[in-house]
């Protein structure tokens, strides 16, 4: 456990050192946000109403920036084959990666969600209802994201591969986080929102225990 | 503690790089090998740390005493030298020593990223890691590239007290800075 403890505190500095990969991501979700608010000048009324998809949206483009990353840099300098030989499971260096993605990318873009919710329009009673629904839903991308990563991991040229391969994984993410949203938009606050946010959070649990599992495996697949 | 490798065959990609090897090791004793390009020289140390599988043949190795410093030693491009250091001596758990920092001319390095390291600077931080490991078995993979004179010779006198602590190592290397290895195999032989 303390080896796992020093790794995931290693990774975190590794990429909050790196200030420029934090920024950039969420100068980019702002770009977005602003430009979309700005083709929708002067029609508040519907940029209320898509303001959650636009969000999530957003979201998801942005982190697909990240995941090629994610594992590239200790396949190809080395410290996975410590990893390896020191005894480090997979499955635990692919956790930690996970976790530290969401906290390096996902987690700055909820916080200034509620910013960002200014040029779309955002209604402040949804700005809460939205944090919560990224919260919940995120960690099932990063979780994803992670695995899609380790599936590319061995290819040099790669391109769109990973985003064909686990944008479809995304969806179930996007519906109800989004549904989630339009219920209290369009239906006020009723069972379906905690219906379909009890859904959100049943995909990001089963993400957080089996993509790690599955990302384990894959990187074994491109040693062997 | 000894290394044990019989009848040992390899394959990359479809392509056999290593045929029916053996040889075996006793602690104390350190085994050179040579070749060309391609003869399956870094294959051979990965096989044996058991990061690349093989087709047939046997290794006997005790798994938790192996240390591989190949060509990527794992450092992180904008980490500090200081905590590169700092988190191995922590993973090891064994303090880093400054008497080896100061000989490699690495103190004055501490607060820089690694990135701003040339690479003999990196080779000689991640020798600080093998120092720091305190791993019997040494399997290293061309450990004398771009490595100046005196710190080629510090690592010489390293390996050569590696040795009479009863630890065992394997080098693969280019240069002939290893005089008298114990066992010496030239894998372009084959």
């Amino acid at each position: 456990m303390r080896i796992y403890r020093l790794i995931f505190l290693r990774e975190l500095r590794k990429v909050f050192s790196y200030k420029a990969n934090y920024i950039f991501s969420l100068m980019f979700y702002s770009s977005i946000i602003f430009l979309i608010s700005i083709g929708l000048q002067g029609q508040d009324s519907i940029l209320t109403n898509v303001a959650p998809s636009l969000i999530w949206v957003s979201i998801i483009l942005v982190l697909f920036l990240s995941f090629e990353d994610i594992f590239h840099d200790d396949y190809y300098d080395g410290t996975l084959d410590i990893y390896l030989i020191e005894n480090i499971t997979l499955y635990g260096f692919s956790l930690i990666k996970s976790i530290s993605h969401w906290l390096a990318n996902c987690l700055p873009m909820i916080i200034i969600t509620p910013i960002i919710g200014i040029f779309v329009n955002l209604d402040s009673e949804i700005i809460i209802p939205m944090l919560i629904t990224l919260i919940i839903g995120t960690p099932a991308l990063s979780f994803i994201g992670c695995m899609g990563s380790s599936l590319i991991l061995s290819l040099k040229i790669h391109g769109l591969i990973m985003p064909i391969i686990i944008l479809p994984l995304f969806l179930p993410i996007l519906v109800f986080g989004i549904g989630a949203l339009d219920v209290l938009i369009f239906n006020g606050f009723e069972e379906l929102f905690l219906r379909q946010l009890a859904l959100l959070a049943g995909i990001s649990g089963l993400s957080i225990v089996f993509c790690p599992i599955a990302s384990a495996y894959i990187i074994k697949a491109n040693y062997d | 503690m000894e290394l044990f490798v019989k009848n040992l065959s390899c394959s990359l990609s479809g392509r056999k790089i290593i045929s029916d090897i053996s040889f075996s090791l006793k602690t104390g004793e350190n085994l050179k090998i040579s070749g060309e390009n391609g003869s399956g020289k870094t294959t051979l140390l990965r096989t044996i740390s058991g990061l690349s599988s093989f087709d047939s043949g046997e290794i006997l190795i005790n798994k938790k005493e192996i240390f591989l410093l190949g060509h990527n030693a794992g450092i992180k491009q904008n980490l500090t030298v200081e905590e590169d250091l700092d988190f191995w001596s922590n993973f090891y758990q064994n303090e880093h020593d400054d008497k080896i920092l100061k000989e490699l001319s690495l103190n004055s390095k501490m607060y820089s990223q690694c990135r701003y390291l040339s690479q003999g600077q990196k080779q000689k931080l991640a020798l600080t890691r093998l120092f720091c490991s305190n791993k019997k078995i040494w399997l290293l993979d061309e450990p004398f590239s771009f490595l100046d004179e005196e710190s080629s010779i510090f690592l010489l006198n390293k390996i050569e007290n590696h040795r009479q602590n009863n630890g065992i190592t394997i080098i693969v290397s280019h240069q002939n800075l290893i005089k008298n290895p114990d066992l010496s195999i030239n894998l372009g032989d084959q």
